[in-house]
């Protein structure tokens, strides 16, 4: 009956669907970057500290101050950028000989600089400056030891 | 050693302020608690069956009766806008008065529910009758009167 | 039967696909097996796909009128409208839930396609997530609750939709209610991956900003089409009855409301984790509430509870998601610590804390009402029914809480804000309201808590408009642009918050509304014959003409009348009272004539065959500003939500 043809065909469709990257079928697209969270929450809460100074909320020496520990974090979060895209370009950065990539898990080789599956940096990872924990974008402290990053 | 020292003045200035915040949450929290249950008091009405509706002596305590409407007693005054019906459930038949607008559900068979007190003269004086659809619909499709 | 068979058959194998995509997802994130995630994530559009399919396999039944399917039997006639025809897919509780699903696995698929490189530790654990909960409806649909049931013999008749919900609202408030409730899921999935990863800073929240708002309007737009369908509709001249199934829709309104806000405490100060983990929670889990209570009876009486097991497969949902999200986060409980603390109560962190406390208690209050007779009865066997008048007994003193908060929380900075400056900030709307309050009380306006009430309205509303004043001004002093360029550029760069501004503005005249509707509404009975005219309220309604008929559906009851109020014509309104064949039930048509100021609302109550009619004749005061309250709503929610020019070419460039 066209009821049950249907449905083997539509069942064939779905497993293979879902089995498809278990079988080698994976092309890893470059996953398109969002602009920067981080430095992005750093500006628009400058942007929003000056608005309420502007609008009488806080007084002169509260703005001065506010601004002052939102633009630091911004720009020494733009410093340490330039300095890691800096030293990447210099030398090419040797990654422990051999190992796993830290996103997907692949293993990749000594003098690898991006992960050959998942196109990962294996050079430049946001780790907490202090006690080394990976951080997220857009954290400004970190989540274990709760320095400012 | 030092550490310690430096540690000691940072660690109740902290706890003191945290203190006085969980207060003004406190408060906020018990303002709402009181408001719910000083309102709860007011405003539950019981649930009576028509024998004990009609044991009762009259007072001022708002009830609800439920109950079957009988069909053949419904009386729709729509001069003076009074509806009359006998409510029915297996504890005996009360007369229900409604100064309002007939619903439209209200028929033979129909489940209702009537708000109101009990009159001297024996019948049940409504303010809101609750209808709810007979049978077929699953969709409890309820309809509310009540009279201003 | 070929729909019956593909759309039964496609439920089981989503069922099948969704446990196989909950564990790959959690097995390959947890492992680092990028194939496995990869599988997960195309198990999640494929329930997408095959739930689609089920779907239209119904709605196929339903148009070709399929009688033998028990849910088509039940829900749909041969002469209903094909509109109701198609309305009756969720009419029902089969219909309803495989809404549900539809809803939620399509939400689920496009929130795993959107990878970028902050959410892709996430994204594995929120589309097992959507997987879990959608296995959860699957089972419910393959067991208990099958749409595609059959009959034994095609009994050539529907029973069709009840005539009173053959209204426009039953096409479309059900599905924006449902749309709201299906898309909470994702804030919901994305508190789970928070947890399951240990990241729970500003990423998972920031995440989630869109699809909350998205959900939140839906739910709140849905609302209030439902008010609005019950108040033309139902023929009480009322539009909220707090009633359990309203209630239901209206609790997790609230408490997203709430969610709404400290999710800002999160981004901005980094507090509130714990809070927005709950609420993510809370707010998910009452729309799964508001789901079955809206259909399956269980509030109505303990009674209906043991009828269907549904209730108990509906209760073990709940516990195992609360539990599940306890355990989560006493495990990540050290990176759920603060990292700010509050300075002042005069702060912007300390008003948004008793905003979230003031919605979620609302909630809770309406929550505890609603549940409270169901309590009682198992607990003490006692039936009692909580009344109207418990509602607006705590409703109205927090409401005008709120009301003032909307007003105060913008006025306050983030820290601590002096208190001369805030005052300073009040003089001008509280002015406002005070010489506003001042007239009306002049004007004999009574009772005086109405008064009140206006003005802290009037409170609100110059607040709010300060606000964009102040912003405007500042940001010409601080470019130089022209007025009008300082202006767009101002709300331009600012969505959130002006968007959030114009949401305050809209309630506010939502708020005015309820209170006008609530206090100053009129009734009066009259009496007319054919060329009579009565004075009512300023009115003057004349009877035109009537008409007592029986067409194929009904008896037809119909009065018109001419209103005109003075010298002036309003036009003409027809109120009619018919009686349908089908179903042997009357059903009332109301005549509205809709004004800003009041709207004019007669009932026909009664119809001799003489021409001598009884009309309730009502006045309801600025019912109209509920809409258009809701419509501010809409509006400034839709602007928060519009991505800014700028992020947007930013995002182009980085490809």
């Amino acid at each position: 009956m066209m009821g049950i043809a249907l449905v083997v065909l539509i069942t064939l469709a779905a497993v293979a669907f879902v089995a498809y990257p278990l079988l080698g079928g994976m092309r890893r697209k470059r996953v398109p970057p969002m602009p920067d969270l981080e430095t992005q929450t750093a500006y628009a809460d400058a942007e929003e500290i000056e608005l309420d100074f502007r609008t009488g909320k806080l007084e002169e020496a509260e703005y001065q101050a506010l601004t002052q520990k939102a633009t630091v974090a911004a720009d020494d979060e733009l410093e340490r950028r330039i300095q890691a895209l800096r030293k990447a370009r210099k030398q090419p950065a040797k990654p422990a000989a051999g190992g796993k990539c830290p996103r997907c898990g692949a293993p990749y080789d000594a003098g690898d600089r991006f992960c050959a599956k998942c196109g990962a940096s294996l050079v430049s990872a946001r780790v907490c400056p202090n006690c080394g924990t990976p951080y997220d974008a857009g954290d400004r402290f970190c989540v274990k030891c709760g320095k400012p990053l | 050693m030092t550490e310690n020292r430096t540690e000691i003045p940072a660690k109740p200035r902290r706890s003191a302020k945290q203190v006085k915040f969980l207060a003004g949450g406190a408060v906020v929290i018990l303002i709402i608690a009181y408001l719910i249950f000083s309102s709860m008091q007011g405003a539950t009405a019981a649930y009576l069956t028509v024998r004990e509706v009609k044991a009762a002596a009259p007072s001022d305590r708002l009830v609800r009766v439920s109950g079957t409407v009988v069909g053949d007693t419904i009386d729709w005054d729509a001069h003076n806008v009074v509806l009359r019906f006998e409510l029915a459930d297996d504890t005996g038949r009360l007369l229900v008065v409604y100064k309002g607008v007939r619903p439209d559900m209200l028929r033979d068979g129909a489940t209702a529910t009537a708000e109101g007190k009990m009159g001297p003269d024996g019948t049940f004086q409504a303010t809101q009758i609750l209808l709810k659809c007979p049978s077929k619909y699953e969709e409890k499709a309820t309809e509310q009167a009540a009279s201003r | 039967m070929t729909a019956v068979t593909v759309g039964q058959w496609t439920l089981w194998i989503a069922l099948a696909i969704a446990l196989y995509g909950m564990i790959a997802s959690i097995l390959g994130a947890r492992q680092r097996v990028p194939e496995l995630v990869e599988s997960g994530r195309n198990a999640v559009i494929a329930i997408a796909a095959l739930a689609v399919i089920s779907s239209a396999c119904l709605l196929y039944l339903l148009l070709t009128r399929n009688f033998q399917v028990d849910y088509v039997y039940q829900h749909v006639s041969t002469y209903l409208a094909v509109p109701y025809v198609i309305s009756a897919f969720y009419a029902g509780q089969e219909g309803s839930l495989l809404l549900w699903l539809l809803l939620l696995t399509v939400a689920g698929a496009i929130a795993v396609v959107r990878r970028r490189d902050w959410n892709e530790d996430l994204l594995p654990y929120v589309g097992a997530v959507v997987a879990g909960v959608a296995a959860f409806f699957l089972l419910l649909l393959t067991t208990l609750s099958n749409p595609f049931k059959l009959l034994p013999t095609n009994p050539g008749q529907g029973i069709g939709l009840n005539p009173l919900l053959e209204n426009p609202g039953m096409i479309y408030h059900p599905p924006t209610l449902f749309i709201g409730y299906a898309v909470y899921t994702i804030p919901f999935a994305y508190a789970i991956a928070a947890l399951a990863t240990g990241r729970v800073g500003s990423g998972w929240v920031r995440g989630i900003r869109l699809w909350s708002l998205f959900a939140w309007l839906f739910l709140g737009v849905g609302i209030l089409l439902g008010a609005q369908w019950a108040y033309v509709e139902l023929g009480w001249g009322g539009y909220w009855a707090w009633d359990p199934v309203e209630n239901s829709s209206l609790i997790p309104w609230l408490v997203g409301t709430a969610f709404l806000h400290s999710v800002m405490m999160q981004e901005r100060r980094g507090m509130f984790k714990r809070w927005n983990i709950a609420l993510a929670t809370l707010t998910f889990a009452l729309c799964v509430f508001a789901t079955f209570v809206t259909r399956s009876g269980l509030i109505e009486s303990v009674h209906a509870f043991g009828r269907s097991p549904l209730g108990y497969y509906f209760l073990a949902f709940l516990v195992v998601v609360v539990a599940v999200t306890a355990a989560l986060v006493i495990w990540r409980r050290e990176e759920l610590k603060s990292k700010h603390e509050m300075e002042s109560f005069l702060s912007r962190e300390f008003s948004l804390l008793v905003t979230v406390l003031g919605m979620v208690g609302v909630g809770l209050a309406v929550l505890l009402g609603t549940l409270y007779p169901t309590l009682a009865e198992s607990l003490s066997g006692q039936q009692l029914s909580v009344g109207p008048s418990f509602y607006s007994r705590v409703f109205t003193p927090l409401g005008a809480a709120v009301i003032v908060i909307i007003a105060i929380c913008p006025l306050l900075a983030w820290g601590k804000s002096s208190p001369q400056r805030v005052l300073r900030a009040m003089l001008w709307p509280g002015v406002m309201a005070v010489a506003f309050g001042i007239a009306l009380a002049l004007a004999g306006i009574r009772p005086l808590y109405a008064v009140l009430g206006f003005a802290l309205c009037v409170f609100v509303f110059t607040s709010v408009l300060v606000e964009f004043g102040r912003g405007w001004l500042a940001r010409k002093r601080m470019t130089g642009e022209s007025y009008p360029v300082a202006f767009l550029r101002l709300v331009n760069k600012n969505h959130r918050r002006y968007g959030g501004y114009l949401v305050h503005l809209g309630v506010v005249i939502l708020a005015a509304g309820v209170i006008g509707s609530s206090v100053y509404t009129t009734d009066t009975t009259i009496s007319l014959r054919p060329g009579e005219a009565m004075q009512v309220q300023g009115y003057t309604l004349k009877y035109a003409e009537y008409a007592i008929q029986p067409t194929e559906a009904k008896q037809r009851f119909a009065v018109t009348l001419d209103v005109s109020k003075g010298n002036r014509s309003l036009g003409r309104m027809t109120a009619e009272k018919n009686f349908h064949w089908n179903i042997e039930q009357w059903v009332t048509e109301v005549a509205i004539r809709p004004g800003l100021v009041e709207d004019l609302y007669v009932i026909l109550s009664g119809l001799e065959q003489n021409g001598l009619a009884t009309l309730s004749v009502q006045t309801h005061p600025m019912v109209t500003w509920l809409w258009i309250g809701g419509g501010l709503v809409l509006l400034g929610t839709l602007w928060a939500m519009w991505p800014r020019s700028e992020k947007k070419r930013a995002a182009g460039r980085a490809e």
